[in-house]
């Protein structure tokens, strides 16, 4: 049933799933067609300073970004400014992680708590980020405590979200099987509605830091004299833009870890889940 | 060459059904000049494995006179969805020879119609659109597309619905408009993959009866793919019966009875179980 | 939102942001915080008031607006060809599949100083920035879209001997016209949340985001809040925009209705 004609200009069409981290190295080491354009980009980008044909200053060549890489990470002051930012990342998250799984929780549970707190929720998280930057730098002003409170609504509206929805989708049958046996609320949390709700959870968690990061990034270029943004913001006044490019690399980098750890620890725990049962 | 070659082959003399095969035809419905008229001869089917190859279908010999209604029925893996995916050209036989009207099989072609078991409307498309899509190629102009595509639409009952979209249809109606498409481009042959499989036993009974009627009044060459053997008997003029791994035939059995047929005539019970013991009896052995 | 708050009005959504309200206006009222620093609701209504009348509202509004709508057109327009690209062509996925989606991976935020560098700080840099906020979500699901056609449906493609276009407008588009709208819709999103970031980050000139910057510079909290609150509103009334055409648009999903 599967084979189709090969002369067909779309045959191949099947669903599929979300290109990996792994899946990307194994196709490109594999192939070899992915690393092409990479490389050959990378390669005209350096013959093409070299032979002066576009200026340093607005395209650093390569060598020149991965000897800025050497020296900030030989000098320390890459893994400091990095440290900093995730330190902040995981206070703010924290802080909005609690909160937005409380929140998700009371909702879930709730009607009543729903009917009161869900449109004000809506409405507040309908405004980015970056809409409430200027009225909370006009509140606690531009230290720290600036850059948890953002981290922490950057985290808390996409954890909220999946936690509330997570309860809401658990599927009537279980809850009905509850009640059946007569579970208080403890025994319901614990043995249905957590378990069931898990996996819309941690996505809900993945996703929630992957935005985290991604406001920390914006609030540091914003408002900060340290930490990876901040990095970046001092390259480019400097005009130094393999800084700029070092620190991009280094954003992404992390970004990517961040949100391939999670999702490696996502696949675990739905194992497990599935051998449990 | 065409008309020879139904000359050579007349209506067989058990098969009392070739009369309304010959005397139903509607003007027009072969436009295509040919007759439909299928010849398979030492079909095989091999797909390719890991280790080695699959044997599908293996050395499938069987001619389907112009007009003629063939039920294949078969258990699952007898490669009998697969022998006609190979009639409407979506895959290549791997040896032997298929032939329409004497011309190879090759590729998909209109004269060659099919229904799926799943109805594989586009659900982007209206009931309508979705039948006139067929004759997205035709030479016909656009207010004769639309006669015959609503023509085709009075035929499977679905005359008032030509607007609505595959999402409000029942699986049954769905099933009546793949019909349609598989029709209104007056192919030589229409080919049905389980077309009934996922209908209830009431609303599969009831498209049953209209396929029946259906092929009385186009005496369209019909080969229709089932594991349903009380289906395959009360519409087939013969039934072929497959056996799996490799996928062959194991014997054809024609179903002397004339069209429209009673369900509750005893002489398709009669066939129906000596067709299961059939099964049972091969089963037991292995 | 769930069943039971869309079929009645449900008021009791708004007694929290009332009583927010109440304890806003009391506090400044009553002076429990200083009035100078943070404004009254009714500051912030004359604030609103009056950037409407003078019409510097108004002409923010079309500013932000402006380089909102022509850095989506760009950027989805080069969204849907790029995705189109990757999903139709094997080829051109293996080539430029990876590097795409090693891009992705960088925050939008940080391509700030970049843009800034090879565009200026001027129009050009803004509208460079928000179309590239639309272009990822649109390239991206225009090709999952595009990849996820059904291979059921295909093979009807064939068996009605449909032309490779004829495929590409009645069979392929169609069928990933959902993911595109999606895509579609994140843009329209990511654009305004990408207008917002260009005005605070690259050259004063007209804007929303621009009342916003200014007003936290002169510490003027009214107009930081009535900014809020039209940002706010705009990134709704894009919203609802894009559901409703969205909506529209493939009416064939759930039967027209």
């Amino acid at each position: 049933m599967s084979t189709l004609q090969a002369s067909d200009p779309f045959r191949t069409l099947p669903a599929r799933p979300w290109p990996t981290f792994a899946r990307i190295l194994r196709r490109a080491g594999a192939g070899g067609a992915g690393l092409l354009l990479p490389v050959l980009l990378l390669v005209v980008w350096q013959v093409a300073v070299e032979r002066h044909w576009v200026s340093a200053q607005i395209l650093p060549p390569p060598s020149r970004v991965l000897e800025t890489f050497g020296e900030l990470w030989a000098s320390g002051d890459l893994w400091f400014q990095l440290s900093i930012s995730l330190q902040r990342v995981l206070v703010g998250s924290a802080i909005g992680g609690a909160l937005g799984l409380l929140l998700g929780l009371a909702m879930g549970l709730s009607r009543r708590v729903e009917a009161y707190l869900l449109p004000l929720f809506q409405a507040i998280s309908q405004v980015p980020v970056l809409g409430w930057i200027p009225l909370l730098m006009m509140l606690v002003g531009i230290d720290e405590t600036l850059k948890y409170l953002v981290i922490a609504k950057a985290v808390l509206v996409p954890l909220t979200i999946n936690t509330f929805s997570g309860i809401r989708n658990i599927p009537p049958s279980y809850l009905e099987v509850a009640r059946v046996y007569r579970f208080g609320l403890l025994l319901r949390l614990r043995r249905v509605i957590l378990p069931a709700a898990l996996p819309s959870i941690f996505t809900g968690v993945r996703f929630a830091l992957t935005k985290g990061w991604i406001a920390l990034v914006t609030v540091e270029l914003l408002a900060s004299s340290e930490g990876i943004g901040y990095l970046m913001v001092d390259g480019r006044q400097m005009f130094q833009l393999d800084l700029v490019i070092v620190a991009m690399l280094v954003i992404g980098l992390v970004g990517l870890v961040l949100d391939q750890g999670l999702a490696l620890i996502e696949t675990r725990l739905r194992r497990w889940q599935r051998q449990a049962f | 060459m065409v008309g020879k070659a139904c000359g050579r082959f007349p209506p067989d003399a058990t098969d009392s059904s070739g009369f309304t095969v010959f005397g139903n035809q509607r003007e027009g419905c072969f436009s295509m000049s040919g007759s439909g008229f299928l010849s398979l001869h030492g079909v095989h089917k091999r797909f390719p494995l890991k280790d080695g190859e699959l044997h599908v279908l293996e050395d499938i010999s069987l001619d389907i006179r112009q007009g003629e209604f063939v039920s294949i029925v078969g258990g699952s893996g007898c490669g009998k969805s697969t022998l006609l995916r190979l009639l409407v050209g979506l895959e290549e036989a791997s040896g032997g020879s298929l032939r329409l009207d004497g011309t190879p099989i090759h590729g998909t072609d209109p004269a060659r119609g099919i229904v799926f078991q799943d109805h594989r409307l586009y659900p982007w498309l209206t009931v309508e659109d979705n039948v006139l899509l067929a004759l997205a190629n035709s030479p016909l102009d656009k207010a004769e597309r639309l006669a015959r595509v609503h023509a085709h639409l009075e035929l499977v009952g679905l005359r008032h619905f030509a607007k609505a979209w595959p999402a409000q249809l029942s699986g049954g109606m769905s099933q009546r408009v793949a019909i349609a498409r598989g029709l209104v481009n007056r192919p030589k042959v229409l080919l049905l993959d389980e077309p009934f499989g996922a209908l209830d036993a009431l609303t599969r009974a009831q498209l049953q009866d209209e396929l029946a009627r259906i092929w009385l009044t186009e005496g369209i060459t019909t080969v229709l793919v089932t594991h349903d053997v009380d289906e395959a008997v009360l519409l087939g003029d013969r039934v072929v019966v497959m056996e799996p791994r490799p996928g062959r035939i194991r014997r054809i059995i024609p179903v002397d009875l004339p069209h429209p047929r009673r369900r509750d005539h005893p002489r398709l019970a009669e066939l129906r179980s000596d067709i299961l013991q059939d099964f049972t009896r091969r089963q037991a052995v292995a | 939102m769930s069943e039971a708050t869309r079929k009645r009005p449900d008021l009791r959504g708004w007694v929290v942001p009332a009583a927010l309200l109440a304890l806003w206006w009391l506090a400044t009222a009553q002076e429990w915080v200083d009035t100078r620093l943070v404004a009254s609701p009714a500051a912030v209504l004359e604030a609103a008031w009056q950037a409407a009348v003078s019409g510097e509202l108004w002409r923010g509004l079309a500013a932000s607006l402006g380089r909102n709508l022509s850095g989506f057109a760009l950027g989805s327009l080069a969204g849907l060809a790029f995705g189109g690209l990757l999903g139709l062509s094997r080829l051109a996925e293996r080539l430029v599949g990876p590097t795409f989606h090693a891009l992705k991976q960088i925050a939008l935020f940080a391509w700030i100083p970049l843009l800034s560098a090879w565009f200026g700080f001027g129009e050009p840099a803004k509208v460079a920035f928000i179309a590239l906020a639309v272009f990822y979500p649109v390239a991206l699901n225009s090709f999952e879209g595009i990849r996820s056609t059904r291979r059921e449906l295909l093979e009807v493609a064939r068996v009605l001997g449909l032309t490779p276009t004829q495929r590409l407008l009645r069979l392929v588009l169609p069928s990933a016209a959902p993911a595109i709208f999606t895509g579609l819709h994140l843009g329209l999103i990511y654009a305004w949340l990408a207008t917002l970031g260009a005005e605070y980050f690259f050259s004063a000139a007209p804007g929303i985001g621009n009342t916003m910057i200014d007003g936290r510079e002169h510490f003027e909290m009214d107009q930081v809040i009535y900014g809020l609150l039209v940002v706010g509103a705009v990134g709704l009334v894009l919203n609802r925009l894009a559901a409703w055409i969205e909506a529209r648009a493939l009416a064939w999903r759930d039967g027209g209705r």
